[in-house]
């Protein structure tokens, strides 16, 4: 057995190529398995990060709600649970407006604060103080950039406008750019007294906000109990919900578990076809020491070892290789805002991912080359010494049939599958997709075959009908076009997925029929009217809408209502309503109805004539859905309903924007409608303006999934690399034998082209196919995680796949195609 | 008669590790147009080298090789490739058949490898797999056939072009003696009836028997 084995290790060293390919296959696999599936805890860490910024360590948060009778309330009865808190601090929040020297207005976030209250929870690193204590009073803490921002120093006071009336403030602190003053170049933090804030907003003694961090971590649920029984009409919470961020960052997990599965796809059939050649390339030796007394079990375990070893190998290095791959995903992952802050990102995993990656390498190893080790252990020891071993395999019948099923099967189970193992099904039917298209390739590759039989002898002679002819039933370019098929398909459907994404932004902001959006405080009819007056505004819309608007016995809420105003809306939104979209906008006035889109439709099994309840700050109100229309506004996840229903039982006083259309260029308009409102804290875009930071943020997240699309076509091309390497070793005979009846050097080059070629375009179609295949299976997984997006194609797209296969198989057959032509023909003919 | 074959001071060598082994040595041959003329020797002797440096499947290390009066180290390669299919039919001892064409489009490589037409061929294709009794097994692949009829679509090939030099090495060297006597049968009616040329390299002296004259290799040297 010690003798098998160092042949194996020989073996090994001598196929460089080949092993390096296993080995890449397996590590990316194993990389990218564990970096999707610590994805998940990285982005949620991200996440409570970002929040953790501004909250310290509070654990139980106590806030106002539509219930609540004021925003604020007193921290007395949190003072009852003292003794079980290692905490409890009142914080109050509010903005001022600062007017610099140049007149420019800049917005400062106040957060009042007891100062040793927040060293506790939060920490704050002052560079600079200067009569601090007591904090008392206009007393002002900046952070250094801000207060560079603002030239201001230690100790210089700065003159900010609450709520209408100025107020002189000192500078008696700058910090570092940490916790709560870790600001995205924006904003502008600053803590204040919390009397002094809460007595400036008419609240003294009270609080907007109550953070607190039990003593016992085991009692928070129990301690959430209690205070909400105190606290009856404020929200008690958990200052971070993880299961939140945990069901917010799986969204990610999908999309990135898919393309594992196409990765995973591609090693298996990698490591299957490398297997099969390397119990070839055994079986003399194997035959060898069989005869001369080793067991099966023996020459078995040796295959199995070295299956084993590629797995043990390529799973160590795929793990390291995730957390590079998890690091830089979660890099990806971060804003500008992110960035700009400084904040760096930290990833999340632990050991038993890092062991499942590892298990998965040695499985995914094992199984894939176990069919070529049983395979070659069957066979007779007779058989193996008279190479009675049947070299060329006759097509199976079974084979076609197996791949239509498959094919039917992929169709049809994500459209038929329950909405809660959509997901699942899907995955497995990506999977049943690649086998079906494998097993079904000979079949299309024969009947591409016959068609560039035809097309060939115009085109390149018979040199071209050689080629084609030599498609037929070769198995390495069978397997080539199995790869090429699913590194395109793979490439194919996140490329897909982000055009249509891309298309839908666009598409939803040709719904927004107006140019600018503005918002300032209070916005009600005055200031409409004012804003109406502005050069360069054509008419203005006051756009009233509620986010997350909860259903009443249910845990489902609807992303985004708006309340439409009958006769303007139409002109400000076109959002494909079915049917008579004028008359069913008016219809909504006259009663308690809703316009919902189709993807609510799906979600909440309603349909027309049915209705909604929501649980409004008056009461429950139900909405009779009267319409359905299609819109990617808020992922598909809105309605429209009346503005006045919606104002009433909302209770809204103001809008939440004003919707702007101009007779001038909007930047333009946005400059003058700026100066128009002076100091005032304005909020003010351009459509041009929204769609592009729509867009950036969107790319980021596509870049990380086309990374992965990628890997799984960079594995691809390197089994293509692999597969010409071995089919020109196969093909060494039969290519002298050509030059033996006389084809000349530059004949055989120009075959292998064509062959290449051919495969390459093959590939490249059957690849499309696939690809089309699973990207019809898209749409379900994307409505299954409420993210519906209609799939848009791109002509470019499906082109360029079809040229980058035969691209790809082209320049791969440059190396074969020189050493062919370099064949000495004596050598390659003479032995069997 | 005319020479249609001459090697003159012929020699080959090989590089074995870091050692000359030379294979021929000063051969100088003659074979006429109509000739069926076997070469014969132990193994290692030189003789299947002699044959492919005949056929242009290998290079001197120096001397000549005339085909039908043209030098062939003056040619290119692609003067080479359409001398070997117009001229020259090989028929090897491994049958070297494409295994994923089937016999009608093996036989016909060389015409198409000619850039010529698979139909202008058609009756000449039904002739030549009527001499050697394929007719029908014109649409099976290699591995659907019997080493002697692999053979004979290897024969079938080498005639389709009618070339006027076959070279056959050990052309039995793979077949029981019931096909390698029908396969040497087929080979002495080619060159008795079609007036082709046949050198043919053999271990086999029943072989040797169907041609009219023997060539003896020896240590790299032609013995008469």
């Amino acid at each position: 057995m010690g003798v098998i084995l160092k042949f194996t290790i020989r073996n090994i060293k001598e196929k460089k190529f080949r092993t390096f390919l296993i080995l890449f296959s397996i590590m990316m696999s194993s990389a990218l398995f564990f970096a999707s599936g610590a994805m998940a805890g990285s982005v949620g860490k991200i996440i409570v990060d970002r929040i953790r910024n501004s909250v310290g360590s509070s654990e139980i948060m106590i806030h106002a709600n539509e219930k609540s009778a004021s925003g604020f309330m007193t921290t007395a009865a949190a003072e009852d649970f003292d003794s079980d808190m290692e905490f409890i601090v009142g914080t109050i929040n509010g903005e001022g407006v600062y007017k610099k020297e140049d007149k420019e207005t800049i917005k400062i976030n106040l957060n009042g604060y007891e100062f040793e209250e927040l060293q506790q929870m939060n920490p704050v690193i002052l560079e600079e103080e200067y009569e601090l204590q007591p904090f008392q009073g206009k007393k002002i803490i900046l952070s250094s950039a801000t207060a560079e921002k603002l030239g201001l120093g230690i100790g210089e006071s700065m003159e900010m406008t609450i709520d209408s009336v100025k107020h002189r403030f000192r500078v008696v602190g700058i910090a570092q750019p940490k916790g709560i003053f870790l600001e995205d170049g924006r904003s502008n933090n600053a803590v204040v007294p919390r009397e002094m804030l809460a007595s400036l907003y008419g609240a003294k003694g009270k609080v907007t906000a109550i953070h607190m961090k039990p003593k016992d971590m085991g009692s928070k649920q129990e301690l959430i109990e209690s205070l909400s029984k105190v606290y009856k009409r404020y929200t008690v919470r958990e200052t971070i919900d993880e299961e939140d961020i945990k069901r917010g960052a799986s969204t990610f997990n999908v999309p990135f578990m898919m393309m594992v599965v196409m990765v995973l796809v591609i090693s298996v059939f990698i490591i299957y076809t490398s297997f099969r050649v390397i119990t070839t390339e055994m079986l003399p030796v194997i035959g060898t020491f069989r005869s001369i007394g080793a067991t099966k079990r023996m020459t078995d375990m040796v295959l199995l070892t070295e299956s084993v070893a590629y797995g043990a190998v390529g799973g160590a290095l795929g793990c390291v290789l995730g957390i590079g791959i998890l690091y830089l995903m979660a890099n990806m992952m971060l804003t500008q805002a992110d960035r700009a802050a400084g904040f760096t990102a930290t990833i999340q995993y632990d050991t038993s991912q890092m062991l499942i990656a590892f298990i998965l390498a040695l499985v995914l190893s094992v199984v894939s080359s176990l069919i070529p080790i049983i395979k070659v252990s069957r066979i007779s020891v007779k058989d193996i010494v008279l190479n009675n071993v049947e070299k060329v395999k006759r097509k199976k019948a079974y084979k076609l049939w197996l791949g239509l099923l498959l094919m039917s099967v992929v169709i049809i189970a994500p459209r038929m599958a329950p909405r809660d193992i959509t997901v699942a099904v899907s995955m497995v039917c990506l999977i049943l997709a690649s086998i079906s298209v494998t097993l079904l390739i000979p079949y299309i590759t024969g009947l591409f075959v016959r068609l560039f039989e035809g097309i060939y002898v115009y085109l390149f002679g018979n040199e071209g009908v050689l080629a084609a002819k030599n498609l037929r039933e070769n198995k390495n370019v069978l397997n080539n076009i199995s790869l090429l098929a699913m590194g395109i398909s793979a490439l194919l459907i996140i490329n897909t997925i982000s055009f249509s994404v891309f298309e839908e932004v666009a598409d939803a902001y040709r719904t927004l029929n107006y140019d600018v959006e503005l918002w300032i405080p209070g916005m009600d009819r005055q200031k409409l009217s004012l804003v109406e007056k502005i050069d360069g505004v054509s008419d203005a819309y006051g756009n009233l809408m509620v986010y997350d608007l909860e259903i009443a016995d249910s845990t489902d809420s609807i992303m985004g209502v708006i309340g439409a105003e009958p006769n303007q809306f139409a002109d400000y939104y076109e959002m494909n309503i079915m049917g008579d979209a004028e008359k069913l906008i008016k219809e909504l006035d006259k009663e308690r109805s809703i316009i919902i889109t189709n993807s609510l439709k799906y979600k909440l099994d309603v349909d027309i004539g049915e209705s909604i309840t929501f649980r409004t700050k008056a009461g429950d109100r139900q909405y009779k859905v009267i319409g359905l229309c299609e819109t990617m506004m808020y992922n598909g996840q809105m309605a429209i309903v009346s503005d006045r229903f919606l104002k009433s039982d909302m209770n809204l006083r103001y809008y939440n924007d004003i919707l702007i259309k101009t007779s001038k260029a909007p930047e333009e308009v946005k400059e003058n409608i700026k100066k128009f409102f002076g100091n005032q804290d304005i909020y003010i875009t351009t459509m041009d303006e929204m769609e592009k930071s729509n867009v950036e943020s969107n790319e980021s997240l596509f870049s990380i999934f086309r990374i992965f699309s990628i890997m799984a076509m960079v594995i691809g091309i390197f089994g293509v690399l692999n597969n010409f390497a071995i089919s020109f070793m196969e093909r060494k005979r039969a290519l002298a034998m050509f030059r033996s009846t006389g084809m000349s050097k530059v004949q055989i080059i120009k075959m292998i082209f064509i062959e290449a070629l051919s495969g390459g375009l093959v590939g490249g179609a059957v690849g499309i196919f696939s690809g089309v295949v699973n990207i019809s299976i898209i749409p379900y997984v994307m409505r299954a995680i409420d993210m519906p997006i209609p799939i848009h194609y791109s002509a470019i797209l499906l082109i360029s796949s079809l040229l980058g296969g035969a691209a790809v198989t082209l320049i791969a057959s440059v190396s074969p195609a020189l050493k062919s032509s370099r064949l000495n023909i004596i050598d390659a003919i003479k032995y069997e | 008669m005319q020479a249609i074959i001459e090697t003159t001071k012929l020699y080959k060598t090989f590089k074995l590790g870091s050692l000359d082994v030379e294979v021929l040595k000063d051969i100088n041959l003659t074979i006429d147009t109509g000739e069926f003329v076997s070469i014969m020797g132990p193994s290692g002797s030189g003789k299947s080298t002699l044959l492919y440096l005949i056929g242009g499947l290998d290079k001197p290390t120096s001397g000549s090789v005339k085909i039908k009066g043209s030098e062939l180290s003056d040619m290119k390669d692609k003067d080479q490739s359409i001398m070997r299919r117009r001229d020259i039919g090989f028929v090897f001892q491994f049958y070297n058949l494409i295994p994923n064409l089937n016999v009608e489009e093996n036989v016909m490589l060389p015409v198409l490898l000619d850039g010529k037409k698979f139909k202008d061929y058609r009756s000449k294709l039904d002739e030549i797999l009527e001499v050697v009794g394929l007719s029908d097994r014109r649409s099976h692949t290699p591995r659907e056939l019997s080493g002697g009829q692999q053979q004979r679509v290897a024969i079938a090939r080498a005639l389709i072009n009618e070339p006027d030099i076959i070279l056959a090495d050990e052309p039995i060297g793979n077949l029981d003696t019931k096909t390698g006597t029908e396969v040497m049968q087929l080979l002495q009616r080619i060159n008795k009836e079609k007036g082709k040329t046949i050198v043919q390299v053999t271990h086999s002296t029943e072989a040797a028997d169907y041609g009219n004259r023997i060539i003896n290799v020896r240590d790299g040297k032609v013995w008469s």
